[in-house]
């Protein structure tokens, strides 16, 4: 099970662990402190840090079962294809990791094991990723504004055709984070911030004839950032849905094209009435 | 007189349709369809209508809303029985009347003697366009699953790909649209010799199918039902038990179906203990890849427009990959997508309707492959074999 999404801890030597995932099974009695790395970004300094945490620094820094980490140790997974260069790296360091494979339809261990015949056996033959989609975690604090747009903007379009009032920052999180809760307390905290430099940015261009910063409860003591919905579309009997729906899809698409276009990048619009893609020019995508 | 109950109902459209078949059968207008028992299965989302105490009124309240330009005298009522509701309407002029039998929770059926033509125009301008209520979406499994369960007397063939392409695009296609109706037994080696050739295997698209059906115990009644890839069944024959019968087969079959999706497909983070564990799995459509241009035809599936009714702006990395925050505008909530020339990958929100995943598949079947199948932890979604669902061949008329 998943205990962590980015929680730092203190390791035995005292220093700072955060794993991008950590999960503990009480079942094995085994935690696992999760890193995904492109290949050339593998840290050595980072791998003896975690190779240094002990079942009781997981226990009591990241508040876990202790019979669900009476051992510990890492995972590193990296892309399909690149196992055996990483586990030369890790030989020429000394040390000794689980290196997993991370293909578009499978996980698999590559080399090296945990020890452990309930993890080895199935990892060795490989597991089926498709219950892994991006969106449990739909972006993190490095991903682009655009990114963060798009999300927001569907919760936007969603909470209009619930035809509720207002949005509340407070509700963001949980709506567009499956795993909301399990993101420890800073990342939540960046988030929210990252969310709400967005939306008051949408609404002061894209969605200014939808949206407007609720005043009266700015005013509260207890300030929770909060939008009213100024012209809910979906709550006119005589609109077209499909219209109402393409009119924000269009603000959705300029908005996308507005914070790519900060990052200096290039991008055409695909022609047609029914087409609001957007597509970069040749451009990898960020 | 308008029945006040189901049984009355039953009672009215029984008589109604015997009648109807025995003029037919002596003037030998087998082929018209006014005067024809229609029903439509429909999908109502549970979550608007759960709660209701004033289902017409409530019904009424949203079919109202979505109406377009054309429908006019709209109305929505009750009857002596809670669960049966009248729906009428004038469609450019022409009267629509359905009985909508909500004994089912979520899955309801309208009944109507209107022509088509008329009843189709009034679902489209109202039922199509609301938000609360969908099609029951039969895909090409389904369709073969009601071929099996009386004797098979043809089908239809219908694929189109105006709603993923163009009007150039489309008009630069090997085959834009192809519609073909073979009657007799024999037509499914007609479908089979096109399916098999390879020339037109991905335009080979099974959307309607026409089955004799009926009691074997009572050899005096029995139904022609054609039955439509958008839930519609049209009657011919002399027993509306023998119509609802098979209705209400496809009613449970789908209902299951739906229930299988939902409960295992929905994904959602699970507390346990002190974490939390992933639960559901994705749906992935596999397809051969459409001769249409990749970026056109995900860039108009979510267009907002009928059939997919999916919201989404796609963010294209390369010529061969889409991410797609989407919007189901049927029950407003949301799906995850990521698309690759020959596969679609859907994931389900918490709250997501299964409903979508049955309306993407068959219309992903009449608009970019025929072949196009969906599958759920390895295993075909429609090749669920709900319990109790088995082939009954004791229906098959003498």
């Amino acid at each position: 099970m998943v205990c962590w999404v980015e929680q730092w801890f203190r390791n035995s030597d005292d220093s700072r662990v955060k794993p991008e995932i950590l999960t503990a099974s009480p079942h094995v009695r085994h935690a696992i402190m999760w890193e995904w790395k492109s290949g050339g970004n593998l840290d050595q300094d980072q791998l003896a840090r975690y190779l240094a945490v002990r079942p009781d620094d997981v226990a009591q820094g990241a508040f876990v079962e202790p019979q669900a980490c009476e051992t510990v140790g890492p995972a590193v997974v990296v892309p399909d294809g690149l196992g055996s260069r990483c586990s030369g790296v890790l030989a020429q360091w000394q040390m000794e990791a689980p290196l997993l494979e991370l293909s578009d339809t499978q996980i698999r261990l590559s080399v090296s094991g945990f020890g452990i015949p309930e993890l080895d056996d199935p990892l060795q033959q490989g597991l089926p990723i498709t219950r892994i989609p991006i969106s449990y975690v739909p972006f993190d604090r490095e991903a682009p504004d655009y990114v963060v747009v798009e999300h927001l903007m569907r919760f936007v379009l969603q909470t209009m055709l619930e035809r509720r009032p207002r949005l509340e920052l407070s509700s963001m999180g949980g709506a567009l984070f499956r795993m909301w809760p399990a993101l420890a307390p800073s990342m939540r905290t960046e988030l929210e911030k990252q969310m709400e430099q967005l939306m008051a940015d949408l609404s002061a261009n894209e969605l200014a004839r939808y949206l407007e910063r609720d005043k009266a409860v700015q005013g509260q003591v207890t300030h929770v950032p909060t939008w009213a919905i100024i012209h809910n579309p979906f709550a006119d009997p005589t609109t077209d849905i499909t219209h109402a729906a393409r009119a924000l899809r269009k603000a959705t698409r300029d908005a996308v094209l507005r914070h790519k276009g900060g990052r200096q990048l290039q991008f055409r619009e695909l022609t047609g009435p029914d087409d609001g893609s957007v597509v970069p020019d040749g451009t990898p995508r960020a | 007189m308008r029945p006040t109950d189901r049984r009355e109902l039953a009672n009215t459209l029984h008589d109604r349709m015997a009648g109807s078949y025995e003029a037919r059968a002596r003037k030998d207008e087998h082929d018209a369809e006014d005067g024809l028992v229609k029903t439509y299965l429909l999908e109502a989302d549970p979550s608007c209508f759960g709660a209701s105490d004033d289902l017409p009124g409530y019904l009424g309240s949203c079919v109202k809303d979505s109406a377009r330009p054309g429908i006019t005298d709209l109305r929505s009522e009750a009857t002596d029985d809670s669960r049966l509701l009248r729906l009428s309407g004038r469609c450019h002029g022409r009267v629509a009347e359905f009985h909508i039998d909500a004994s089912h929770e979520r899955y309801w059926l309208a009944h109507t003697m209107a022509s088509s033509r008329v009843a189709d125009a009034f679902l489209k301008q109202t039922v199509d366009r609301c938000r609360q209520i969908d099609r029951a979406w039969l895909d090409v499994s389904m369709l073969e699953w009601v071929a099996q369960q009386g004797q098979f007397s043809g089908l239809g063939l219908d694929f189109d790909r105006g709603p993923l392409l163009s009007r150039e695009s489309a008009a630069s296609a090997r085959v834009d649209s192809m519609k073909m109706q073979v009657w007799g037994r024999s037509a499914r080696d007609v479908m089979e010799v096109l399916r098999t050739t390879g020339e037109f295997g991905p335009e080979t698209s099974l959307a309607k199918v026409k089955v004799r059906y009926g009691d074997a115990d009572d050899a005096s009644g029995f139904t022609i039902d054609e039955v439509k890839y958008n839930g519609k069944f049209t009657a011919r024959g002399t027993s509306f038990m023998a119509h609802a019968d098979l209705v209400h087969r496809v009613q449970r079959r789908y209902s299951r179906m739906i229930e299988h999706v939902e409960r295992h497909g929905r994904l959602r983070v699970e507390r346990v203990d002190r974490g939390w564990e992933f639960r559901g799995a994705c749906i992935t459509y596999q397809f051969t890849p459409s001769c249409a241009p990749f970026r056109e035809w995900v860039g108009r599936m979510f267009s907002c427009a009928l059939p997919f009714r999916l919201w989404g702006v796609p963010d294209f990395d390369g010529d061969d990959f889409a991410r797609v925050a989407a919007l189901d505008l049927h029950v407003g909530q949301p799906l995850d997508f990521e698309i690759a020339p020959d596969r679609i990958r859907l994931f389900m929100h918490e709250a997501s309707c299964g409903n979508t995943v049955l309306r993407l598949l068959a219309n992903l079947q009449r608009t970019l492959d025929a072949g196009t199948r969906a599958d759920m932890n390895g295993e075909s979604i429609s090749g669920v074999q709900p319990q109790g669902a088995q082939p009954d061949h004791s229906n098959v008329p003498r």
